[in-house]
Order: C-alpha cells, then sequence, then structure tokens
C-alpha cells in the first residue's frame, strides 16, 4: 500500500510521530507501506530547514526512498524559510502536490 | 515588515501576500489587459488607470497562489505612479532580486505577473501566454 502524510496539527507531531515512529522504521525498511510523500504546514515546516537534525535523516531517507517532501508555501513565506529548506525539497499549494504525486499517487493520504 | 526591532524593513513575500488579503479590493476602473496563463494553468490579469501616459492606479486577479499574489500585489504598487514607459521596463529578474526568499521552484511566478502587467500596457483584450522557458533567457 502507498501512502502520503499531511503533516497538519502542531504538537509532537513532527517531534514524536515523525521522528520517533515513521522516520526510524522508513530507515530501518520496516514501515509497513510505501511512503509516496509527505506534506507539512505550519511550524512542522521547520523540520525541513537545513540543519535540522531530524530533517536531515527524513531527506536522507526521503532521497533513498524516493520519498517527495514538499512544505506550505504560505506557512514557509510567514516563517522567513521558503528559500532556506534542504536542497530538493520545494514549498507549494495544493495543486503543486497533487501534480507532484500524479506520477506515483498513494492509495491512502493520512493526515496528522 | 520586521517588527523586531532589526533593521530589515524590507518587505516580503508574505507581507506583500497579507496586504493583499487584508485590504479592501475596490473595482478597478480602467484598461483591462489580456488574461496571461503560466506553464501550470494559474492566471493573472492586471487592470490599469491611465491619464496620459502615466498610470494612476493599478489592480489585479491572479490565481490563489500566494507567490503570484504576492508579486502582483507588489507590481500593482510598483506600476502606480509610473509612466507606462517606465513600468514596460519592469523586469522579472528584477522582482526576483526584490525576493530572494522566493525559492527556484516559485520563481516563474515573477514571470507571469510581469507578462499579466505587459499584457495590460499593450492592447488589452489579446490571449496571452507565458511559458517558464523565457525566465531561462
Amino acid at each position: 500500500m502507498k501512502v502520503a502524510y499531511i503533516f497538519s496539527t502542531q504538537g509532537h507531531t513532527v517531534s514524536y510521530k515523525l521522528a520517533k515512529m515513521i522516520l526510524p522504521q522508513l530507515e530501518e525498511d520496516r514501515h509497513g507501506a510505501e511512503v509516496v510523500g509527505m506534506f507539512f504546514f505550519e511550524d512542522n515546516c521547520y523540520v525541513l530547514v537545513k540543519g535540522d537534525p531530524i530533517g536531515e535523516r527524513l531527506a536522507a531517507v526521503a532521497k533513498r526512498k524516493n520519498i517527495l517532501l514538499m512544505a506550505c508555501d504560505q506557512c514557509c513565506y510567514e516563517r522567513d524559510i521558503a528559500g532556506k529548506l534542504f536542497d530538493g525539497v520545494p514549498i507549494g499549494c495544493f495543486p503543486d502536490l497533487y501534480k507532484a504525486l500524479e506520477g506515483n499517487p498513494p492509495d491512502q493520504v493520512i493526515t496528522l | 515588515m520586521a517588527q523586531c526591532g532589526c533593521t530589515d524593513t524590507r518587505k516580503t513575500v508574505y507581507d506583500y501576500f497579507r496586504h493583499a488579503c487584508c485590504r479592501v479590493s475596490r473595482a478597478p476602473i480602467g484598461s483591462s489587459g489580456a488574461l496571461v496563463h503560466g506553464d501550470d494553468g494559474a492566471s493573472a490579469q492586471f487592470v490599469l488607470e491611465v491619464i496620459g501616459a502615466r498610470i494612476t492606479g493599478a489592480s489585479y486577479a491572479c490565481s490563489s497562489c500566494v507567490t503570484l499574489i504576492a508579486l502582483c500585489e507588489h507590481l500593482a504598487e510598483l506600476a502606480a505612479g509610473k509612466a507606462m514607459e517606465d513600468a514596460r521596463r519592469l523586469e522579472p529578474a528584477a522582482l526576483l532580486r526584490m525576493h530572494p526568499e522566493i525559492p527556484p521552484s516559485k520563481q516563474d511566478r515573477a514571470l507571469l505577473a510581469v507578462a499579466a502587467l505587459r499584457a495590460a500596457l499593450e492592447k488589452p483584450g489579446r490571449p496571452g501566454t507565458c511559458s517558464t522557458e523565457e525566465l531561462k533567457t
């Protein structure tokens, strides 16, 4: 099964659900589903800023597994991080996300 | 705009976007340019109020994209008060230099915004298109 994650809520969405559950499982090839994309909203976008240690690991595993990473453009401009993301990580909105995933669409979209 | 006490008073993409969202729009009066489409289907159209050879007001309608809205807002601000000849010289590259925060994946929005302004400066009603290929030249 192919899945895409949308990190929408605040709190421990990135520090716990992504960093302590999804990411280690992906690194160990035992997540149980093929992740084709991850989209980040609001403060969750900070994980994609160059230098973030969780983001470093995420960018590496995304490159190895061909996982699309994308951050909400409006969220990034508001936080002045639009030009500071890991190389190859675009900003965008829903049309960009759908277009990026159309060649490898998920079966399920999971909002966290 | 920075409110933190630092000296950077440059208006960012987000400042222009917020301004566009918060201000009260009035019905545009003037000469409407062609609706210009970008490669991905996004579009923009300017309406210019011109007295003599001077632009006295500029308004626009565009697709719902934060980068495009901000750049159209900025262009409208830049165009207002300018002679039409000077407005024609506004370049996408110059607009992007004012907004280094725009990443490469969204820089084609500057081309679309400027193409829409130029369409309004030319004969209105002509169909317009722009290609991101032009940005690379």
